[in-house]
């Protein structure tokens, strides 16, 4: 029996199709190669990348111009009321300052001292497969390693959960798979909170007791432990605590950094120093 | 020049355009999928058979780039290469912007396809709040790039192909 020659292109995609599924079976079943493979390949291609960016980079100001110019006039104004308020509240730091010290000192809180790599956001992967993701200017070659949180002065921003030679990707609180252990200042509950896809907010939804006493506006900093981030990071506040829950809790908290306008972030070094914390 | 060399060269470069010049290129975040597009246009250049080949390594460098698991956009893009291949003796006399309309509906239904995949195997990548708009989108943007390409990757895949021999039916001759 002969067979048509419009069965071949079928026998073709079903062979490509074995093959994709065989690959990805492979990476959920941490077969290192392929990881060393798509790293490998990353590296090879990341200078000719930064030549054609550094080309491209008059293009792409043009195309800021014309796609972005309403968000820049926001962002110039947002700024500019961001100066006006952070003058004001420069002199009343000074006094809160003091008065902060002596409240983490009463819960037992060190001020965050972490070895930290100061990173730049080279901005988004390609394509739209990735949201909630960053690339950073920073790899192994300087020292970071998979996994390592990632934080700014204002509090937890999200991990690494791609390093290669000289860039990574930063997975942001945002992420659904997001997860974190978190401690309530006033409660001293701990629970476990995950990004949900929208912007600036975790889910608390996991070891808080339904009649725990947690208040809008408590604030909430990482617990530490098994962990990957230090103990005691600034998460952010409670911003519903969702009283009336019958039997399962879901806290809204609010994060304490602004992950919709980062251009910098401080990657946490693996030291014994900060695992200690 | 042997025309797998020719593949290979034109996927690092898109894979390295990709990821550098079309990572800013966005518009509400939303940006060009270019490695999907040449897999449509090999399709439509070269057969299903070649552009299904051609398309599968165009998902494992795309997979690369975008750091996702090895795979997904390989299981995906051959389908919409096979696809459009298939449509295209249907589309190929039609005007310019019904083509144009089929390249932005091919990408768009690739983006979703990707997405669709990536969420079984439990890559919750996508913002699913603004996932038909991103494939419109990306639908459309991919869509300009498609003129200028379209002779790059008809060149890479199907230059060493026999020429088609057009016939020509003028009626019947009595």
């Amino acid at each position: 029996m002969f067979k048509r020659s419009s069965d071949r292109p079928r026998v073709v995609l079903l062979v490509l199709m074995v093959a994709a599924l065989t690959l990805l079976t492979a990476q959920f079943r941490n077969f290192l190669p392929v990881d060393d493979f798509q790293q490998g390949f990353r590296d090879v291609i990341s200078p000719f990348r930064r030549v054609v960016d550094r080309a491209s980079d008059p293009f792409q100001t043009v195309w800021n111009g014309i796609f972005n110019y309403e968000e820049v006039i926001d962002e110039n104004e947002r700024l500019q009321m961001e100066i006006a308020r952070m003058r004001g509240e420069g002199l009343r730091d000074e006094a809160n300052r003091e008065l902060l010290e002596r409240l983490l000192g009463e819960v037992d809180i060190d001020y965050l001292e972490l070895e930290t790599v100061v990173a730049r956001i080279l901005g988004v992967p390609g394509g739209n497969y990735n949201s909630h993701v960053l690339e950073i200017n920073k790899g192994s070659d300087d020292g970071i390693k998979e996994g390592a949180g990632v934080i700014t002065k204002a509090g937890l921003v999200g991990y690494l959960y791609e390093v290669d030679r000289s860039t990574s990707l930063v997975r942001l609180a945002t992420h659904p798979d997001f997860r974190v252990g978190v401690r309530l200042i006033n409660s001293q509950d701990e629970g476990l909170a995950r990004g949900n896809g929208t912007a600036d907010r975790l889910i608390l939804d996991a070891g808080i007791n339904v009649d725990a006493q947690v208040s809008i506006g408590e604030v909430v900093v990482t617990s530490g432990g098994r962990s990957i981030f230090p103990q005691d990071i600034p998460v952010g506040r409670v911003h519903d605590p969702d009283v009336e829950a019958d039997y399962a809790r879901s806290i809204e908290i609010d994060l304490s950094a602004s992950l919709e306008n980062l251009s910098f972030l401080n990657v946490i070094l693996e030291s014994s120093e900060n695992l200690n914390k | 020049m042997n025309t797998w060399l020719r593949v290979l060269t034109v996927l690092i470069a898109a894979a390295i355009l990709q990821s550098s010049i079309f990572t800013e290129m966005r518009v509400d975040g939303m940006g060009v999928e270019l490695l999907l597009l040449i897999s449509i246009l090999s399709g439509y250049h070269g057969g299903p058979i070649r552009g299904a080949y051609v398309s599968f390594w165009a998902g494992l460098v795309n997979d690369c780039v975008v750091a996702s698991p090895l795979g997904i956009h390989a299981l995906i893009y051959p389908v919409i290469a096979v696809a459009v291949s298939n449509l295209e003796e249907r589309f190929i006399d039609e005007k310019r912007a019904i083509r144009a309309f089929g390249v932005a509906l091919s990408v768009s239904t690739g983006v979703l396809l990707i997405a669709a995949v990536g969420h079984i195997f439990g890559e919750q990548t996508f913002n699913t709040n603004s996932l038909p708009e991103t494939a419109i989108v990306a639908g459309i943007m991919t869509t300009f790039l498609s003129k200028p390409l379209s002779s790059i990757i008809n060149w890479t895949v199907s230059s060493d192909m026999p020429r088609e021999v057009k016939t020509q039916f003028l009626g019947n001759a009595r």
